[in-house]
């Protein structure tokens, strides 16, 4: 309930913004396509948690695990709209899978098993996720020259998980040895969550084409960034 | 108030939101009603033939946080350890095997009899 109430704001507020606004020049549609690489600041080890914090139920299946940087694309639809100055608004559709991925050391897994539901499984090895959203984009910008700087955030709106879970099995033949057996599980659902955005583009016009190359860094979650680069190609300018 | 400012509000507002973090209940994904099918094996010294049966039951969220309570017989159902990739531990012994099916196995006794439930169920669409 609380997540649809912050999702209804989200559609909220640009409607709003876009009511208020003074409509001086013009409205932009352009298509964004961009590669991310997906990166952590600091230590990438993940310390067990105290049980006092407040994920520490959903985060403590990742104690001693280390995260791993993950890459991926974007696509979608952007709407700009341009204020009074040189000031705009954005937002549109854009679908992105956005990638998780934790593995733990086979010694440390031994060492702290947590799963023995099954014969000689030790437990989850590598947890890989892929979350295919769709996301509103909601941004506010300044356009200088040719430059122009925006901030804002994503709203996930459809998320269609994707979770692939690596389990250590060990062998318990004269040979001992260990291998690894997997399991996948698809389904949809919503946690809410949001990620900041920063962005910078150039814009260079070609005949009646606007395209923009642009650098763009997303803040997610347990302190990651998605490192973005890719284009906007303007399709029509009202 | 003029449009700038407005904006930059807004923009602040949902900064601040963005710190809000829900994470998913991944219970939710297992819950439903279930058929299940129970081959029953009694552990006596001349052991009865095992017996099979089915029961539509449930799969509830538990009392506490990382448990479900399964109903796969006409007694009290049983509160039961999930973790997030769908194995169950203690006291039903086993896992999902997809978002629709689950097998798994309970041991007890009555009196000094061992019992074992091998359980499968399938959701009830």
């Amino acid at each position: 309930m609380k997540a649809t109430l912050y999702s209804g704001l989200f559609l909220f507020l640009p409607l709003l913004i876009f009511s208020q606004a003074t409509r001086e020049k013009s409205f932009e549609i352009s298509i964004k396509v961009g590669y991310y690489y997906k990166f952590f600041l600091g230590n990438s080890y993940i310390k067990p948690s105290s049980p006092t914090s407040t994920f520490y139920y959903n985060w403590e299946q990742y104690a001693r695990f280390n995260k791993l940087p993950t890459q991926g694309f974007q696509v979608g639809v952007l709407f700009q709209y341009n204020l009074k100055g040189h000031w705009f608004l954005g937002s549109g559709l854009i679908a992105c899978p956005r990638k998780n991925a934790f593995e733990i050391d086979e010694d440390t897994l031994e060492e702290y098993v947590h799963l023995p539901s099954f014969p000689y499984i030790s437990g989850v090895k590598r947890y890989d996720y892929t979350y295919y959203n769709l996301e509103i984009p909601v941004f506010f910008g300044y356009r200088v020259n040719k430059f122009e700087f925006s901030a804002g955030v994503y709203v996930p709106v459809l998320v269609y998980s994707h979770t692939k879970y690596t389990y250590l099995v060990r062998d318990n033949s004269s040979f001992y040895h260990v291998f690894t057996t997997d399991k996948t599980i698809e389904a949809f659902e919503y946690h809410f969550s949001v990620f900041p955005s920063i962005q910078a583009g150039y814009r260079i016009n070609i005949n009646k084409f606007l395209l923009s190359p642009f650098i763009e860094l997303d803040f997610g979650e347990r302190v990651s960034i998605y490192a973005m680069g890719g284009i906007k190609i303007g399709l029509r300018e009202f | 108030m003029n449009v700038i400012n407005r904006i930059l509000f807004a923009f602040c507002f949902l900064m601040i939101l963005s710190c809000k973090k829900d994470p998913f209940d991944y219970r939710s994904k297992f819950t439903g009603d279930y058929h299940f099918t129970i081959t029953r094996s009694v552990y006596l010294f001349i052991p009865p033939p095992d017996s099979m049966f089915t029961f539509d039951g449930y799969i509830r969220c538990g009392s506490t946080r990382g448990t479900v309570s399964i109903k796969y017989t006409s007694t009290d159902p049983k509160e039961v350890a999930i973790f997030e990739d769908g194995s169950l531990d203690d006291p039903c012994y086993g896992e999902f095997e997809t978002l629709n099916s689950v097998q798994f196995a309970v041991v007890y006794y009555k009196g000094e009899t061992k019992i074992i439930d091998n359980v499968k169920g399938s959701r009830i669409k």
